[in-house]
């Protein structure tokens, strides 16, 4: 019995002496901060809540702790991936390596998994679970959480309000014909007489929209691919995208010069299908090509649907990564994202820069929350009819995808003026979407 | 110095030669350690944290006005050739398209096809300044009917869209947005049509100087947000002017904060340094209200809060506080070349930092004089030893007498030695003489004593009490009448009365005849021992 006592006296104090000394000193030093590097894409070009953010990390948690980050990089989530590659490889002129950034789980996964840090060893179950579950999948690849989801966006029709009220009330359209895609091109096609030929709406992922519709229309998701890319035997995706290809060659609606925002800007627009994130970009009023202005009067609806199917939404959104560097960063890596994602913060951040929280407690919030931009306010009011109503989508996350798919919009953005003016010079439109098709398929 | 060693002097007076040489070596040391203080602190060498903070600012500050005034430099140059080329440019179109200025007002059709025109010159000097965007701004708008048509310029604006250097991609911020997309340029994602001179007010500064020579011409505005940004920018704006004199607008360039941080990022050994560099600094009121700051190449810096305090800290450094953190550093203001419009520029560090820094120099200083002290004290005591252990046994074989010992290697104590030996040798010497003499003197004496009376007193000797004989023996090894009534504790009067009994015993009169007749006696005893 004694022998016993003795056994577990020892064995406890081992377990102390281990665990003190084992796990909790902190390798970061507030006399001699540690710098993390930072590239994100919240506000590129513009004002960027991120960058608030970072200035009130620095100053508050972070010079207590001992941590510095710098944003060496603001991109955006299309370009931010082929920057990274390039940087990882130390290509003469890139930008060094960050210690972190957001991206697509397709570009960690061209990173390497292994260079990664695995956020399940930085968050606790517990922690892992206040995450929305939804959203988590997206950010594992191979099964290692190397994105964290920060924020989530949706792809969603913003419209001209003030022009869409003059078509409107020129021609009987309402906004209800948006719900389906076959209110949407009869819309774009009465819009695209009616204003002596400007397109209705520029698409920056128009791949996106084939897609859902295709979906809503009855496919399933993962029939639509095939290695990577897309499976072009699926008739129910060459359906989907000759209704676009129709409107597009006839030039009802166009593949925007990058983002549609800038064009709805400049009125050459009436609308713009992006992401939800693209409202930090919007001005207040459209300016056309004499000077006047008028006020956007921002409308936002959800993608449309197609006729009788299910209401379907996009979610996408990049996450942040650190890279597997020191021990010290990684703590101090750690930090920063359970900072970043305590739910009070992500709502706010979320909410300036028109994504949605990741957090349940946060999204719980959001219809509390006092927006002090009418246009913001209408964004979540549509991502609450979103979230309540449409099944939610995750985009496709294959290496080299959005490669492929930014070749074939520059392909077609070359063309589509071309097909417009045939289709009003009298070609068939039948043939010219068949030709859209036949690019479509030949990109790999 | 002299009191210092009369000190010595007084203090080791009773003390031993050890402790003398301790204190004259300790003297020593501290004398040297402050000739070589003093000597460093001539030559420069010897600083307080605040010395040295205070040059290394400078230095510092030099480098990095020198490159703001060699950028401004630049700037200036490249504005002048970006305003005449574009002067030139306006000309040309116009001739070309036979109009005149005034026909752009209130055409967009025109504005655009002059824009066009000049599309190229823009991202040409865009690329090739140093700056983050290129602009130029026309005294007319394409819509005089709308709302602040007074202050709405048209023109281009073009900015860098990211600063990496692998790429330089031109963003359009102000301007046709299908002009720049027919020369491959995306608008702005806050893009407009044209520049709202209220706001962009280089403008008004430039137009102001259009009657001047364009080298004088160059104006630097201050610090502006721009719309739709987060970013603040300065810029410099160059008057455009037709070779009649016709004011056609403004030209110029865009600094903004991103890439001033970029580009001045200042290689240094300061510590979290950060560089300041303000167009609008008021030195009476001493505060820092509009600036854009750098930090080090690879470090960081703490951004201040929007006002920092100027006042003074000590020895010509100044403390900048915005409230909540504090700087110390310098400040000055400078001009630029063409020495038409002032700047002023901060190196600072945190106080922080600093006050750290002076705290582990004092440490280190203290540590050092400690570790000074203590090899001082140390040295004095070995060497002193090394020195007097055998000057001390010398003396020790002296005071015994034994002049033979083992020489030291001591010049001046070895030839005490041998004079000393040989003084010793020639005393004995004497000795000897001495006391042959004694003994002939003696024995010459023997002869003159009556035998008859030496015999007698021997005889008689005999007849002395045991007290008068003891006296009798302590006069005979000599001792003095006092040391003999001490030993045998008597007064001079029983002293007396025992000498008159002997002197009456043994027939002689004084103490002197006694003392003869014994010192007889012991010659005549060692004389038969030696026979013997």
């Amino acid at each position: 019995m004694k022998k016993r006592l003795l056994l577990l006296l020892i064995l406890s104090l081992v377990f102390v002496t281990c665990a003190s000394g084992c796990g909790q000193k902190s390798l970061l030093n507030p006399d001699n901060p540690v710098t993390l590097t930072l590239w994100h894409v919240y506000g590129e070009q513009a004002d960027s809540p991120m960058n608030r953010l970072i200035d009130e990390f620095n100053s508050s948690v972070g010079k207590e702790k001992g941590i510095v980050i710098t944003t060496t990089l603001m991109s955006n989530a299309s370009q931010i991936g082929q920057k990274l590659l390039d940087a990882q490889a130390e290509k003469p002129g890139a930008l060094d390596m960050p210690d972190m950034f957001f991206c697509h789980n397709s570009n960690a996964e061209e990173l390497g998994v292994d260079n990664l840090i695995d956020w399940e060893t930085c968050f606790t179950k517990d922690e892992m679970g206040a995450f929305v579950s939804d959203f988590l999948p997206d950010g594992m690849v191979n099964d290692t959480l190397v994105v964290l989801p920060v924020t989530e966006s949706t792809q969603l029709l913003f419209l001209n309000g003030t022009e869409f009220a003059r078509f409107s009330s020129a021609v009987d359209v309402s906004l209800d014909d948006l719900e389906s895609w076959d209110g949407f091109f009869e819309t774009a096609a009465k819009y695209y007489d009616w204003s002596d030929g400007k397109p209705f709406c520029a698409f920056d992922y128009l791949l996106r929209s084939v897609e859902l519709n295709a979906i809503s229309s009855g496919a399933a998701a993962e029939s639509l691919y095939k290695d990577g890319w897309y499976d072009f035997s699926n008739s129910a995706l060459q359906t989907s995208w000759m209704q676009f290809a129709n409107a597009l060659v006839q030039g009802h609606i166009v593949i925007s010069d990058l983002y549609s925002n800038t064009q709805v800007m400049t009125g050459e627009v009436a609308g713009g299908m992006g992401s939800s994130a693209s409202i930090l970009y919007y001005n207040d009023t459209v300016t056309y090509p004499d000077n006047t202005t008028e006020p956007m009067n921002l409308q936002i609806l959800p993608m449309p649907r197609a006729a009788g199917g299910k209401l379907l939404a996009s979610q996408a959104g990049v996450g942040l990564c650190a890279l597997k560097t020191t021990a010290q960063k990684q703590e101090a890596v750690s930090l920063f994202a359970h900072w970043l994602t305590e739910s009070d913060r992500n709502l706010a951040f979320a909410a300036q820069t028109g994504y949605m929280p990741v957090t349940y407690d946060a999204f719980d919030a959001i219809k509390d929350y006092n927006f002090n931009n009418a246009a913001f306010e209408r964004l979540y009011r549509t991502f609450t009819q979103v979230q309540q109503s449409a099944q939610i989508l995750s985009e496709p996350a294959f290496a080299g995808f959005y490669g492929k798919a930014g070749n074939l919009y520059e392909a077609l953005r070359a063309k589509q003026k071309d097909y417009a003016k045939r289709s009003a010079g009298g070609a068939d439109t039948e043939q010219l979407s068949e030709q859209t098709w036949k690019l479509f398929q030949g990109i790999s | 110095m002299n009191k210092l060693l009369g000190y010595i002097q007084t203090q080791a007076g009773g003390g031993t030669m050890k402790r003398k040489l301790f204190l004259y070596m300790l003297l020593l040391l501290f004398f040297i350690l402050l000739v070589l203080a003093s000597m460093l602190s001539l030559m420069g060498q010897f600083k307080t944290p605040k010395d040295s903070l205070l040059e290394t600012c400078e230095l510092q500050q030099t480098v990095f006005q020198k490159n703001i005034q060699t950028h401004r430099n630049h700037l200036s140059m490249m504005g002048i050739h970006f305003s005449e080329d574009l002067s030139s440019g306006i000309e040309s179109w116009l001739s070309a398209q036979h109009t005149d200025f005034s026909s752009l007002s209130d055409s967009h059709k025109k504005v655009e096809s002059l824009e066009d025109f000049l599309f190229d010159t823009v991202r040409q000097y865009l690329m090739q300044a140093d700056c983050s965007g290129a602009f130029f701004m026309l005294d007319t708008t394409v819509n005089t009917s709308a709302p602040n048509a007074a202050a709405s310029k048209s023109g281009l604006y073009l900015q860098v869209n990211g600063y990496e250097i692998d790429h330089r991609e031109a963003l359009c911020y102000r301007g046709s947005s299908e002009v720049a997309k027919q020369h491959g340029v995306m608008p702005h994602r806050k893009w407009k049509l044209e520049l709202d001179s209220d706001i962009f007010w280089g403008y008004a500064l430039a137009a102001q100087k259009a009657s001047l020579p364009l080298d004088s011409a160059c104006s630097f505005t201050d610090f502006i947000t721009l719309p739709g940004m987060s970013e603040r920018a300065m810029h410099i704006a160059i008057p455009i002017t037709g070779a009649d004199g016709t004011f056609y607008g403004v030209c110029g360039f865009e600094v903004s904060e991103s890439y001033f941080k970029q580009i001045f990022a200042q290689p240094t050994k300061l510590s979290h340094m950060l560089a300041v560099l303000s167009n609008s600094y008021n030195s009476d009121k001493a505060v820092l209200t509009d600036f854009f700051s750098c930090g080090t190449t690879n470090g960081y810096y703490y951004l201040p809060k929007e006002n920092l305090f100027v006042t003074d800290f000590s020895k010509g450094l100044s403390r900048f506080s915005d409230g909540t953190d504090s700087y110390v550093g310098i400040l000055s203001i400078c001009e630029d070349v063409h020495g038409d419009s002032l700047f002023t520029t901060a190196i600072m560090v945190p106080e922080k930092d600093f006050t750290a820094d002076s705290l582990h120099n004092l440490l280190r200083l203290g540590i050092l004089l400690f570790l000074l002290v203590v090899l001082s004290v140390v040295g004095c005591i070995y060497f002193s030893h090394r020195f007097l252990v055998p000057l001390l046994r010398s003396l020790e074989q002296i005071q015994k007498g034994n002049f033979q010992s083992p020489r030291i290697n001591m010049v001046e104590i070895d030839d005490l030695l041998d004079f000393l030996a040989q003084k010793d040798g020639e005393t004995e010497k004497e000795i000897k003489q001495l006391k042959e003499e004694i003994n002939h003197l003696i024995q010459t004496q023997n002869r003159e004593i009556n035998e008859e009376e030496y015999r007698h007193f021997q005889t008689c000797l005999a007849s002395l009490t045991g007290k008068e004989l003891d006296i009798f023996k302590l006069y005979l090894d000599g001792k003095t009448s006092k040391q003999i009534q001490e030993i045998c504790a008597i007064t001079s009067n029983t002293l007396k009365y025992h000498n008159a009994n002997i002197y009456s015993k043994l027939g002689i009169k004084s103490r002197k005849e006694l003392l003869t007749y014994a010192t007889m006696m012991k010659e005549g005893k060692r004389e038969d021992e030696a026979r013997l």
